[in-house]
């Protein structure tokens, strides 16, 4: 048999009743409702039940008879579409800084699948309800508490791309439409707004536009500047004026023509040389244009002036007559000049050959009579001379002898007064000596005797109190002498006791220095014990660096007072009479000061 | 900025003061080992790891006046640079190498005319750029390598400055140098050296006069590695630099054998031969001997060892020996002797005493780098004489 499928006769309907003829046939027929769809059985006005991909059979000729049996009932089926339909429709919402602006909503609906029956509510006859019949419930009552509320919130240029706000809508589009129309088994999907272009965006877009006509035209400018930089930066023009100042002042372009042509001006060119020749070019140009230029300011002169009736030519023949007459005199001036110099030359010429004919043979004859009287003359001026020395010598000769014999003489008789001198003064000084002591021993020779014999008694008492010294410490020494021996027999303690005896405060005296001694050595019994477990802490197993360390660490108190005082030398070495701490490890002898050891750099002191 | 109390090269007065002291090896003061530079005699100077000493090596570099006459984009410069030795102690420096880069161009080697730089007295050469296309700022960096020397030994160090040109439209010019020195030497110190010549206008053309300007220079540390003018520049440690602090470790020397630590002797050198130690009233830090298994002296073939038959040193950050012994010394396939005295040391290289009998004594030597730094030195002695012995 058939199975007939149901579905709504429209795609615009959402749904709509099967018209009762369908369903009573003579004969059987099977219906489909398909898994899009929802059929809603209702019997005797009574809603039985929802069948959503249902199938079932109806009419025929055994229903015919149930129901001539068993009564008739009214049955109904209605047939709605489960899908999601889509309803657009235009907006005309206000923005914050009141622009009117337009949108495009799209609402996503859909029959609630779990309260179908609920559709009857909104349907005006038991017949169809169209998609858009069901949208238009809800639009009413969304525009102003959904999308005004929303839009009122945001400027027209903050609308676009606003997930926000979409969001947002849509929430509240949702909750609208489950306030207005949940209980009607309607519910919305999803919504969403497309803006349109609004006035603001529009105006941002022209000047965003312009903006970036704006910068490209910048950058245009900016290339097209750094282009002719590059241009004006990679062209160097040096000008080295080979001439003076005054050359530079060019005065027309023949000027500037020579100095090209000479090469006075010279182009040093930093890079290309097709820019030199465009300079050169430009600068031929120019000359050319100044030639011109002064050419027609000649030839406008020149017409001005025949125009007003001065005839160059006649006065520049007179000119050119007058400085040929003048140099024809000054040739001819010039060439009597010369002719009175070669006859002034000629006979100075002349002279001159005459008189120094003359003068050589004068000076012949002279030179001749000159050297035969120098010659005669030398030699009678050389005996002379052996004469003269001769004569000088033995002079010479006799004066050394004389003043040697003179000087010996005067040295002799020299010597001889000044010793007579001395003796007589030493004969003098003897006489006096002679004649004082007399007078002395005439005068204090008793006091002299009597100052004598008191000396010698002096003398003599301290004599014998010396002998008197002496004899008592003779004795005090053989006492104590013999003490030492008869004490060196005895123990400490009768040492100690015999001492004792001799005095009740050498007693105590005693007793003190053993008292003291006795705490010294608990002291010392102290600090060896401290240092035998600090070796043992550092892990220093011998006892001889035990007591190494013990001696460093007593010597090393005395190094640092030695330090505090300034002692020692500036290097490692101690410095005589420093205080010194021996390594333990290397025996090398260090200033007490030193912290480690300068020959293994063993640790001294802390 | 310095610290307090130290000087160039984070070495603290009290460690010249304990310097002085021939035998000194350490600072009595703060402890830290004394590395002399090699030229102590002369200069009396300490050193760093970097081994610079600071009062051989203080070169100078000046931008000579009249460094600018005219340019334009499109243009060249010509850079006229003084070089100057500022060393107090009249130690000449060596200027070897010289490099020009222009921005992020390749290096440019620079022949110089002249090498040698009296203590005093000062070198000029030219630098010319290409041409300088675009208007705004250019980088030049100018390096150079100066060694010092003392005797056959020799110190090479690179030094580089780093020059701003800015060119302005018109054909200004403007040299910028900013020098950012942190973390080089002895802190974090920022140096601004501004150098403004201006060459528009009439005033800065016609009046030419002025002084030189000094450039500020700054250690380049890695690119002496990178370059070879100091570390090895081949071998599995490539682009290693032995510090000078480096601890030298012997190892095989038996219980007697020398203490670890750097090289901390006058000449710098440690003295390896036949002859007692220092410390036993001989003239070596290390005496070698042939034994035999059992540690027992072989004197025959000891005899064959110099007294003084190797000499070990740190230079330009590399481990090199002259081998002074008569019998020379083969360092590893090459034989050293009278006439090829210098050696240098690698890392797996052995150092055969005796060419002859190249098993009797030999010297095995590997190195502990730690980012391109070698910082420890193990010479192992083979055969290894027993601890016992």
């Amino acid at each position: 048999m058939k199975t007939e499928q149901l579905v709504v006769s429209d795609p615009r309907l959402l749904a709509e009743f099967v018209a009762p003829g369908e369903l009573k046939t003579f004969f059987e027929k099977r219906f489909e409702v398909p898994p899009d769809h929802i059929g809603l059985l209702m019997r005797n006005g009574q809603f039985v039940q929802s069948y959503k991909g249902a199938h079932f059979s109806m009419g025929g000729i055994v229903h015919q008879i149930k129901g001539l049996i068993g009564g008739s009932t009214s049955i109904s089926l209605m047939i709605a579409d489960l899908k999601t339909f889509q309803h657009f429709y235009d907006v005309v919402v206000r923005t914050k800084d009141k622009l009117d602006i337009t949108g495009t909503v799209v609402l996503d609906l859909q029959i609630n699948p779990e309260k179908p029956q609920n559709i009857l509510g909104m349907m005006q006859q038991r017949r169809s309800l169209s998609k858009e019949d069901a949208a238009l419930r809800i639009k009413s009552h969304a525009w102003e508490r959904v999308f005004e509320a929303a839009v009122s919130r945001v400027n027209a240029n903050e609308v676009r791309g606003n997930k926000g706000l979409q969001d947002m809508m849509q929430a509240d589009l949702m909750k609208e439409c489950e306030r207005v129309a949940g209980d009607l088994g309607l519910m919305v999907r999803a919504a969403s707004v497309t803006w349109a272009i609004n006035e603001v965006e529009k105006q941002e877009a022209i000047r965003a536009a312009a903006e970036r006509e704006t910068s490209r035209l910048e950058f245009e400018f900016t290339r097209l500047k750094r282009d002719m930089e590059r241009e004006h930066e990679t062209t160097l023009i040096k000008i080295d004026n080979k001439v003076s100042l005054d050359k530079l002042d060019i005065n027309n372009e023949d000027d500037l023509k020579r100095l090209v042509l000479n090469n006075e001006i010279e182009f040093n060119d930093a890079r290309e040389t097709g820019t030199r020749i465009a300079e050169m070019k430009v600068l031929a140009h120019e000359i050319e244009m100044l030639k011109v230029e002064r050419l027609g300011k000649f030839e406008g002169e020149i017409q001005q002036a025949t125009h007003d009736g001065v005839d160059l030519k006649v006065i520049h023949e007179r000119k050119r007559l007058l400085e040929r007459n003048t140099e024809t005199l000054d040739r001819e001036h010039t060439l009597k000049l010369r002719a009175l110099e070669r006859e002034y030359d000629r006979e100075t010429r002349t002279l001159d050959r005459e008189e120094n004919r003359e003068t050589a043979k004068y000076d012949r004859d002279y030179g001749r009579e000159t050297r035969g009287l120098d010659r005669t003359e030398t030699r009678d001026n050389k005996l002379q001379d052996q004469d003269d020395e001769w004569e000088r010598r033995t002079r010479e000769l006799n004066i050394a002898a004389k003043e040697r014999d003179h000087g010996h003489e005067t040295r002799k008789r020299e010597v001889d007064v000044v010793e007579k001198e001395e003796y007589s003064r030493m004969d003098r000084e003897r006489e006096a000596d002679k004649v004082a002591l007399e007078k002395l021993k005439g005068l204090a020779g008793l006091e002299a005797e009597q100052e004598r014999a008191r000396l010698e008694r002096r003398i003599k008492e301290a004599d014998a109190t010396h002998d008197r010294d002496m004899d008592v410490r003779k004795l005090d020494a053989q006492r104590e002498a013999d003490r030492l021996v008869l004490g060196a027999k005895m123990t400490p303690e009768q040492i100690l006791a015999t001492n004792a005896g001799l005095s009740p405060a050498v007693a105590k005296v005693l007793e003190e220095q053993a008292k003291a001694l006795a705490t010294d050595k608990t002291a010392q019994m102290d600090l060896m014990r401290q240092m035998v477990e600090q070796a043992n802490r550092q892990a220093v197993r011998s006892e001889e660096q035990a007591r190494a360390m013990f001696q460093s660490g007593m010597t090393g108190a005395v190094g640092v007072a030695a330090g505090a005082g300034g002692k020692g030398g500036g290097n490692g070495n101690p410095a005589p009479g420093e205080a010194t701490v021996e390594c333990p490890k290397c025996t090398r002898v260090n200033p007490a000061k030193a912290k480690f050891c300068i020959g293994c750099g063993e640790q001294l002191r802390r | 900025m310095a610290a307090v109390g130290s000087t160039p090269g984070g070495i603290s007065p009290c460690c010249y003061q304990h310097a002085v002291t021939a035998d000194a090896v350490f600072c009595g003061e703060c402890g830290k080992p004394l590395l002399r530079c090699m030229a102590f005699q002369e200069c009396g100077g300490l050193v760093g790891d970097d081994g610079c000493c600071s009062v051989c090596v203080k070169p100078q570099l000046f931008l000579d006046k009249d460094a600018v006459t005219e340019v334009k984009t499109g243009g060249v410069l010509v850079l006229p640079l003084v070089f100057y030795n500022a060393s107090g102690v009249a130690r000449p420096l060596f200027i070897t190498d010289l490099w020009v880069r222009e921005g992020d161009g390749p290096r440019r080697r620079v022949e110089l005319p002249w090498k040698r730089l009296d203590a005093g007295g000062s070198n000029r050469v030219n630098i010319q750029t290409g041409a300088l296309e675009r208007q705004g700022r250019h980088g030049i960096e100018i390096t150079f390598a100066a060694a010092t020397n003392y005797y056959m030994r020799e110190e090479r160090f690179a030094f580089t400055s780093l020059l701003g040109l800015e060119v302005e439209q018109g054909g200004s010019l403007v040299i910028n140098q900013t020098i950012n020195t942190s973390g080089v030497g002895t802190g974090a110190d920022t140096i601004y050296a501004p150098i403004r010549l201006e060459t528009t206008g009439d005033a800065a053309k016609k009046a030419p006069g002025g002084k030189a300007a000094e450039l500020a220079l700054q250690r380049a540390d890695a690119f002496e590695a990178s370059s070879g003018v100091r570390g090895y520049t081949e071998g599995p440690l490539k682009g290693s630099v032995v510090g000078r602090g480096a601890r030298i470790v012997w190892k095989g020397f038996g219980a007697d054998g020398p203490a670890a630590g750097p090289i901390t002797t006058q000449d710098s050198m440690l003295g390896l031969g036949r002859a007692k130690t220092v410390a036993n009233g001989g003239e070596n830090q290390v005496q070698l001997l042939v034994t035999d298994a059992a540690g027992a002296v072989d004197e025959q073939l000891s005899q064959a060892i110099s007294r003084r038959h190797l000499e070990l040193f740190i230079q330009s950050g590399r481990l090199s020996a002259r081998v002074t012994g008569a019998a020379g010394a083969l360092v590893g396939e090459h034989r050293h002797g009278a006439d090829d005295a210098l050696a240098e040391i690698g890392h797996g290289d052995v150092v055969k005493i005796l060419p002859k009998y190249p098993e009797a004594l030999a010297l095995q030597v590997r190195m502990r780098a730690a980012h391109g730094f070698i910082d420890e030195i193990t010479i192992t002695r083979l055969p290894a004489i027993p601890e016992g012995g």
